[in-house]
């Protein structure tokens, strides 16, 4: 499945789509809760709320969009 | 076609790592203000220059009389050498400033301030935090020593 498609299926509350995205930024989340050496769990459900919140505000329209005109 | 998606992938990790640092940045600079106004409470509220012993003394005598209905506050917001602490705590409620002689001088926990002014454990709390709020407010807003 490409990213974009799986982006949309996210956006519209797939709850499979959503967990791989999730998944695809862990080690991102994971080397950013660790705080003076400690993993930070709270920091990293943290992160996993935010994760959740760009996958349904990033603007996909405008970046989407252009993406689509240029290709066409 | 596969470098439209890329590109659409690399924005949106961008537009995560983003949220991320600021979620990291909004998450400890959250957590430093509680730590440090957890410290401050006490340090601000103490009495100085005075002598530990008397202070101990007088406080178990307060102590006995405390527990039969009468809370000193006058004797002990007496004992405040900053004018503007003392102005400050006088101007609180009676309510507030039975609840903070209590914890502050008495170091009764919210339970037993609770138990001794007939209110809930939670009031109590509440109470204090309130009172130290406006505390703090009147003084100037500052969080490290007055």
């Amino acid at each position: 499945m490409e990213f974009k498609e799986r982006l949309e299926r996210a956006r519209n509350y797939d709850k499979k789509a959503t967990m791989e995205i999730v998944e695809m930024y862990r080690p991102l989340m994971v080397k950013y809760a660790v705080v003076g050496g400690i993993f930070d769990e709270d920091l990293y459900q943290e992160f996993v709320y935010t994760m959740l919140r760009c996958i349904l505000k990033f603007p996909i329209e405008k970046y989407g969009n252009d993406l689509g005109d240029s290709e066409a | 076609m596969e470098y439209k998606t890329d590109e659409l992938k690399n924005r949106f990790s961008a537009y995560v790592k983003q949220a991320v640092k600021n979620t990291k940045w909004h998450y400890l600079s959250k957590k430093w203000n509680v730590e440090q106004n957890e410290t401050a409470y006490e340090e601000e509220l103490a009495i100085p220059g005075q002598d530990m012993e008397d202070l101990l003394k007088e406080m178990d005598a307060l102590s006995g009389r405390l527990f039969h209905g009468v809370i000193e506050s006058r004797a002990l917001l007496d004992q405040i050498g900053d004018y503007r602490i003392y102005q400050a705590i006088t101007s609180l409620a009676e309510e507030q400033k039975n609840v903070l002689v209590l914890r502050i001088f008495y170091e009764k926990t919210f339970r037993e301030i609770g138990w001794i002014l007939g209110m809930a454990e939670k009031k109590a709390e509440n109470t204090y935090y309130n009172a130290v709020k406006k505390i703090r407010k009147i003084l100037g807003g500052k969080k490290n020593g007055v």
